[in-house]
């Protein structure tokens, strides 16, 4: 690999760290910009199929992998499709989950099929094999590390993730998921000032106009944690303006919304929006959860 | 040093700055003086009437005068007003080498080589005193600017302080004695000598000895008894004086020729120095060490001079001279929200413009500003440390941590200053700097620890560095400016311009300002010129508007640029100032000693510009409104730009009005303004904008004010309007206008006319012809007769009739059709401005004394309440569908990951060396072992916990009506934070920033329930009861009561307000309970006082008793139950209700007086206490046995124990409970 290709692969790894897909694609998919060795090529094909899914675009996801060479695509194909299905359906998360497990097996020395089967496997709320398929390459791969840094905030081990972090900066301090990183186990702390460490490294990489709607939903979480809901409904809106079914950043204003006391029925209108744009996230799985719960322990009281 | 002026011209052997204005006064080699304006770089004015050298030149401090003294023997005193020599003092023998103006009395000191020394009067124009005992050339004579002292300085090797208080004794003594001086100054060669008591003038202080050549120059020290002298002999020496002697401090050696002119900073400890070696030196005054050579390549130094109140210096030499200054002045600053930090006299600083606290942080004496002060700061707002850049030691830069209080006095610097050398040094990152070396063209990443992460090559040559958003970097080459991406190691894009010296980012980071000496230029993000502006005065500073406008400085006005090339002038300004911040109307700026200024300015100019340019309309009408924009310019701007409609609206003088009217196809305006102007081509213009429009109405009365008769014609001819036309024809026959007449009977095809007229005329033939043609043979026959023809004349056959078509429609009053003309924005917007004027509502306030509009309460007829009852069945409606489930297992939906991994058989070949850690516990499980509160179970999640401790502590079996409650907490609990793409997002938990954990570190979830968010609750139920809105006002009490459930308390007093909320909630809604059961239509009348006067018994704000008091007296006076409406009556007035309300009680009274009694029997007795049992809404009183609900503490009879309360609808009747918890207790 050229150190050009390096380059290039490393901008379009930072792009789609800070949620900027579209500019992947764009970049990819520019005829004038060549790679010259093929495993970059392939690395970057993977790239834009994350970007793709990341848009919620699983078929153009699935058809950037298809094409091209059997041998060195199947397992990237079959990873991609598997995370494809348990990104857009949790409920099949865990059916994908285990033939992501597999996959990781049959390429066990392939750092991008890694990421994939570890996101399925996260996704189907099995982070602790994430954690295991992903420790290979987690010196060697940023997404893998960033992946690691994540599974081990799921299972409530940010003490881990610290020392994580401490161990990836060594070796890639400069870059932005890195950075990303250490602000997700900054918001997971329970001190509030690190939250504001957080928002600046969010703002860092939002300023200059790189803003992305994640980074917007970023920083308004960090203002979230820090009690400042008006700022953070301001970001979040502006978050929308970008996309304006994004689950996370109506999750967020409800959040908001109901921290601030607002009338019931602005909850109620981002929750529908949010059935609409997603009808099988997670958090909408979590209410229902909740409301059953509700509905089950009311019961047992009677007068 | 820094240039800031240079001339050429002859040797320039004498130099003087005015105290004032940007001007220095030469005087040449060649005999002639020229003064000159340094900040414009011109010639004022140059004075030709000395004959040789002029070797001395003084401005006076206040006056306009000046003096010279040249080889010519003349000591000239000027006026540059007048500019002309005002008269010249005559004494001196030989070449004059220095002349200077006393700073109090009307004095000149001069020196010659005539050996002597000579103080002259100029308002007397005679010499006061000849101060002898030089032996030689007398080379300098200066008085020390305070204390009653010359200085001198000789070929004769000596320097000599002389004492002029005698001299200042004698002529700053009343009337008399100065009389004496003029009489005696009048006699030759008496000046100097012991007067009539032995006294001298002015007698030698001290000879200073010591140097081994002639004495070039000798001055004294601005405040310190100091004297500097330089001579030929190559040495400055420093002397000290006291009362008695003097005495020699030090020599500085280095210049290794002739000095000619030495003198003290008149601000600094610096000591500065001219020679004929070519060169200039800076000396350090205490440390006698050289600081700065400046050397010229081919010019001898002759003379220095230092201004008196700015750091400007000037030298003469043998080709001109030069004004300069030995340091930059601009303060070093760096600007982050709103606080500004800055280096003031060594000294860090931080001014928060918030609140306008200027504190010091941090003394950097120890550092590199000991010699140099710092050139560039760059702040980083997430450590707060800053780094400081300096041209000390051909360039260093220093990083300070800030200390984090900002309290108390500056404190130094602590021992590990992060240094290093670099000619820029600026921040790219939190934890990131970039550094840029000049000499290698290198630029280093460092980290915070001062330790290189990065290097690389600049891409060209690189004079300075500048911030360029995170991770990138502004390379300024003297041709363009580079965005360089220090991640990646490219140039991101390339702007071309030359020599930029600043850049300046707006706030939102979406537009720079690169500014050279002489030019600006605004870009994008990516460096894409949105425009380039230039200027002929050096560009200063600059500070972005927050709406996007550069503000900027020059050395003399504060002037703005909009991004899309538009500039103007704001102020002028006396001093540079350095812009840091505009916010609204204050710019906020550093002037060059560090102050923090702030600028009143008028930005609606460039609001409003801006506001246009961006299509702003809304913006810019409010502009208009609000302010008074006016002049010339504003209106030249907008016909310029095409917006003549908004123009118009600032115009008041007529003639203008009346052309933007036109271009702007305003005729309303244009026919307005043209009735004033009265004027031919003014109505001509009109017409033809009408007739463009098709707006012939206006045509019409344009051609009627201009008397256009035939056009007019015309016009109603073709708009058919024949009434008019007829009475054209009247009008045209009054004036006698021939033709005008044949014209409308054309018009109107009346023949008859035609012919009468041409016979009128005399054209017989023509009418004959007409008559003929009509087939009016008769008429035709007289005119044939008459004119005494026998025959008949021929007339051609081929001819046809002309006949005017018949006007089918009559358009007379109908203005159609017309063109469209596009009604602009702001026409609209100022019509209706016009009309709709105050017509927006004051809102009304909620709480006053007197409540207007009290909807329903006195209603009484009007029984049919819209929402009646409705909310309470929704209430009712309990989910009881769904199947009994065993209890057991209700908290499966806490997702534990799976732990027994199915594949972890699978993959421990790929993993052997890594095994996962165990999983940590979730934060909710803290909060659920940290709080005994309800609200916080439930925003852990833990329902069925938190259930438990609502039963335990207020009784609650009823949750169905706390689902929403429940479901918000627990809402609020966590963010959602988006990690790796494609990944369920993290889920972090809120956590409450209460103090209430001071005992250990015990952390709770935020709650959104508050107290305060309580109270404002209870406003708008309140606002809601005064409305007579009763169910809707219930429904908001009953939320508040179900609320209070989970309101968190922070402190002990918060608590107790909490209990008290409780109770007015429950008092209002078992008040409102009765109004409306009351209100239901079946309820008898003898059960509907009842209920009112019960309600009278809540306790209610005072306000909402007598709405209550005034319903009840009321229901009372319409069922004739006189005395009990008397009773409420009474107690109306006890309350001072409002006037109409107590004016109808007093009516009611007077009505009841005679008839004090009840139709029907009530089961009230407002004298004995009772509460009311809030199911069956009737009456306990005190002593009979009651139970109450655990919660909100309703009363009941006894025999409802155990149902659910009817007002908090929550807690089963009669149960016990510990108590509500609202605030956990310390462990």
């Amino acid at each position: 690999m050229t150190d050009t290709d390096s380059a290039t692969l490393h901008a379009l790894s930072k792009q789609l760290a800070v949620g900027a897909y579209q500019a992947v694609v764009n970049e990819v998919t520019n005829p004038a910009t060549r790679l010259h060795s093929e495993t970059a090529a392939r690395q970057r094909r993977v790239v834009l199929a994350r970007a793709y899914l990341a848009q919620g675009r699983a078929k153009m996801a699935a058809e950037t992998l298809a094409g091209g060479d059997e041998a060195t695509h199947t397992h990237e194909a079959r990873a991609l499709a598997l995370l494809a299905a348990s990104a857009l359906d949790t409920a099949s998360a865990s059916a994908s989950s285990a033939g992501a497990a597999a996959v990781a097996l049959d390429a066990a020395d392939d750092g991008d099929v890694a990421v994939l089967a570890a996101s399925t496997l996260l996704n189907a709320g099995r982070p602790l094999d994430a954690l295991a398929v992903l420790a290979p390459f987690r010196h060697r791969s940023l997404d893998a590390a960033a992946l690691f840094v994540q599974a081990l905030l799921l299972i409530n081990r940010p003490d881990i993730a610290r020392q994580e972090i401490a161990a990836l900066k060594a070796w890639a301090d400069d870059a932005s998921l890195a950075q990303l990183a250490e602000a997700w186990c900054a918001l997971s702390d329970t001190d509030a000032n690190r939250a504001q460490d957080a928002f600046y490294t969010f703002d860092e990489l939002a300023s200059a106009g790189a803003a992305t709607a994640k980074l917007l939903i970023s920083k308004a979480v960090a203002q979230i944690l820090s009690s400042k809901f008006a700022e953070a409904e301001q970001l979040l809106a502006q978050a929308l303006n970008w996309n304006n079914s994004d689950p996370e950043a109506l999750i967020n204003l409800i959040v908001c919304a109901n921290a601030t006391g607002k009338p019931a029925d602005v909850t109620a209108g981002y929750i529908k929006q949010l059935k609409d744009a997603a009808p099988n996230h997670i958090y909408l799985q979590e209410l229902q959860l909740k409301e059953d719960l509700f509905d089950r322990c009311a019961q047992k009281f009677s007068v | 040093m820094l240039t800031k002026f240079e001339t050429k011209s002859n040797r320039v052997k004498a130099l003087s700055f005015h105290p004032k204005r940007p001007w220095i006064l030469s005087g040449l080699h060649n005999g002639s003086l020229q003064l000159w304006d340094y900040k414009i770089g011109t010639l004022i004015d140059r004075f030709d009437e000395h004959e040789g050298p002029v070797r001395g030149v003084a401005f006076h401090p206040t006056q306009p005068l000046f003096v010279s003294g040249a080889d010519d023997y003349k000591i000239k005193v000027w006026n540059w007003k007048q500019r002309r020599c005002l008269f010249t003092l005559m004494g001196h023998l030989d070449y004059i080498r220095s002349v200077q103006f006393h700073s109090e009395h009307p004095w000149i000191i001069s020196c010659s080589d005539d050996q002597t020394i000579r103080i002259w009067n100029w308002q007397s124009r005679n010499c006061i005193a000849t101060l002898t005992g030089h032996t030689y050339y007398v080379m300098s004579a200066l008085f020390h600017p305070k204390d009653d002292l010359v200085v001198s300085s000789s070929l004769d090797q000596t320097i000599r302080v002389w004492d002029i208080s005698g001299l200042r004794k004698k002529h700053a003594s009343p009337q008399s004695m100065q009389f004496e001086d003029m009489h005696r100054g009048s006699g030759p060669g008496a000046p100097g000598n012991p007067d009539m008591f032995g006294n001298t003038d002015v007698i030698v202080k001290f000879v200073l000895e010591g140097h081994d050549r002639g004495v070039n120059w000798a001055s004294f020290h601005p405040s310190l008894p100091l004297i500097v002298s330089g001579s030929d002999d190559r040495q400055i020496k420093l002397w000290r004086y006291n009362e008695t002697r003097a005495w020699e401090v030090d020599t500085l050696r280095g210049h290794y020729n002739n000095i000619n002119a030495v003198l003290f900073h008149p601000r600094q400890e610096l000591v500065i120095s001219a020679a004929e070696d070519k060169t200039i030196c800076v000396w350090d005054m205490n440390k006698r060490t050289r600081l700065h050579t400046f050397r010229q390549e081919n010019d001898r130094f002759w003379t220095l001079c230092a201004h008196p109140e700015f750091n400007l210096f000037a030298a003469g030499h043998d080709n001109g001279f030069t004004v300069f200054k030995l340091e930059r002045e601009r303060p070093a600053q760096s600007m982050y929200q709103t606080q500004l930090f800055y280096v003031k006299d060594k000294i860090i600083r931080m001014h928060d413009f918030s609140t306008s606290n200027d504190i010091p942080l941090l003394s950097i004496k120890k550092g590199a500003a000991l010699t140099t002060p710092p050139r560039t700061m760059s702040y980083n707002p997430a450590e707060h440390s800053v780094l400081i850049c300096s041209s000390a030691d051909g360039g260093t830069y220093e990083m300070y941590n800030l200390p984090k209080d900002m309290s108390g006095d500056a404190r130094e610097a602590s021992g590990d200053i992060k240094k290093g050398q670099g000619n820029a040094a600026v921040f790219v990152g939190r934890n990131r700097f970039a550094v840029l070396s000049k000499q290698t063209q290198q630029i280093v990443i460092k980290d915070l620890a001062n330790q290189p992460t990065k290097n690389f090559k600049t891409p060209g040559l690189v004079n300075d560095i500048f911030y360029g958003g995170s991770k990138n970097l502004i390379l300024v080459t003297p041709t363009s400016v580079i965005l360089f991406d220090t991640e990646l190691k490219t140039s991101v894009a390339e702007l071309n311009v030359s020599g930029v010296r600043y850049a300046v980012w707006s706030p939102d980071q979406s537009m720079v300002a690169l500014f050279s000496k002489n030019a600006l230029v605004i870009a994008t993000k990516q460096l894409e010129q949105l425009c380039l502006i230039h200027e002929t005065i050096r560009i200063k500073s600059g500070a972005w508007d927050e709406m996007g406008i550069f503000v900027y400085s020059t050395q003399n006005h504060i002037k703005y640029a909009l991004p899309q090339g538009d500039v103007g002038i704001i102020r002028t300004v006396e001093q540079p100032i350095y812009l840091t911040k505009v916010k609204g109307k204050s710019l906020y700026c550093l002037d060059r000693d560090g102050k923090i200024r702030v600028i009143m300015i008028d930005p609606s100019e460039y609001r409003f510009k801006l506001a246009l340019v961006r299509r702003n309309y809304d913006e810019v009408l409010h502009i208009i409104r609000t302010s008074n924009l006016v002049g010339q310019s504003i209106i030249a701007y907008l016909q310029k730009k095409g917006y003549p409609e908004v123009a118009l609206h600032f115009v008041k003088e007529i003639k203008t009005r009346f052309e933007l009217a036109l271009q702007c196809g305003n005729l309303d305006v244009a026919e307005e303004t043209a009735k004033v102007l009265d004027r031919e081509e003014s109505w001509d213009m009109l017409g033809q904008e009408a007739l463009r429009q098709g707006n012939h109405k206006v045509f019409e009365r344009a051609l009627q004010r201009v008397k256009n008769y035939d056009r007019l014609s015309f016009l109603y001819f073709i708009s058919g309007n024949t009434e008019n036309l007829k009475k054209m024809a009247k009008i045209a026959e009054l004036r006698g206008d021939a033709m005008s007449r044949y014209h409308n009977s054309i018009y109107l095809g009346d023949v008859e006319e035609q012919v009468r007229l041409l016979k009128e005329v005399g054209q017989l033939p023509l009418a004959y012809l007409a008559a003929k043609t009509h087939g009016l043979d008769e008429e035709a026959a007289n005119i044939l007769g008459s004119s005494g023809l026998e025959f008949e004349p021929k007339i051609p056959v081929s001819g046809e009739l002309l006949k005017p078509p018949a006007p089918i429609l009559k358009q007379s009053d109908l203005n159609w059709p017309q063109l469209t003309v596009a009604r602009s924005f702001f026409e609209a917007g100022f019509v209706s401005a016009d009309k709709l004027g105050n017509s927006i509502a004051a809102p009304v306030p909620i709480t006053n004394n007197e409540v207007e509009d009290v909807g329903d309460w006195d209603d009484e007829d009007a029984l049919n309440l819209p929402d009646d009852g409705v909310p309470k069945a929704k209430v009712a409606k309990v989910a009881v569908e769904e199947n009994e489930e065993d209890g057991w297992d209700l908290d499966d939906g806490l997702d534990l990951p799976d732990t027994t991994a199915g594949l972890a058989v699978g993959t421990t070949a790929a993993v052997e060396t890594y095994a996962p850690p165990a999983v940590g516990p979730s934060v909710s499980e803290t909060w659920l072992r940290n709080s005994q509160l309800a609200a916080d179970h439930i925003a852990a999640g833990s329902f069925e916990t938190a259930m438990q401790i609502l039963n335990r502590q207020v009784g609650a079996v009823n949750f169905a009506p706390l689902k929403a409650q429940f479901m918000s907490i627990f809402q609020s609990s966590k963010a959602y934070l988006p990690c790796n793409p494609s990944v369920i997002p993290l889920s972090v938990a809120l956590q409450r920033s209460a103090d209430e954990g001071k005992a250990g570190r015990a952390i709770f979830p935020f709650q959104p329930m508050t107290v305060s968010i309580m109270i404002s609750k209870l406003q708008e139920a309140y606002t809601a009861t005064a409305g007579g809105k009763f169910s809707a006002a219930s429904d908001l009490f009953v939320n508040i009561i179900h609320s209070l459930l989970f309101t968190i308390a922070v402190k002990k007093s918060e608590s107790e307000e909490i209990q008290q909320l409780l109770v007015v909630a429950r008092e209002y809604i078992l008040g409102l309970k009765m109004e409306l059961s009351r209100r239901d239509p079946s309820t008898e009348p003898k059960r509907s006082i009842e209920l009112a006067a019960y309600f009278t018994h809540c306790q209610l704000q005072p306000l909402h008793l007598q709405l209550v008091l005034s319903s009840a007296m009321t229901a009372a006076y319409k069922y004739k139950n006189f005395s009990s409406a008397c009773q409420f009556a009474r107690r109306l007035l006890e309350m001072g209700p409002s006037q109409a309300m107590g004016l109808k009680a007093r009516k009611l009274l007077a009505a009841c007086e005679n008839n004090q009694t009840d139709e029907i029997a009530l089961d009230y007795n407002q004298h004995n206490p009772f509460v009311v049992c809030a199911k069956s809404l009737t009456p306990i009183y005190r002593g009979s046995p009651a139970i109450t609900c655990p919660y909100c503490a309703a009363s009941y009879k006894p025999e409802y124990k155990g149902i659910l309360c009817t007002i908090c609808n929550v807690s089963a009747v009669g149960t016990t409970g510990i108590g509500l918890k609202n605030i956990n207790e310390l462990r």
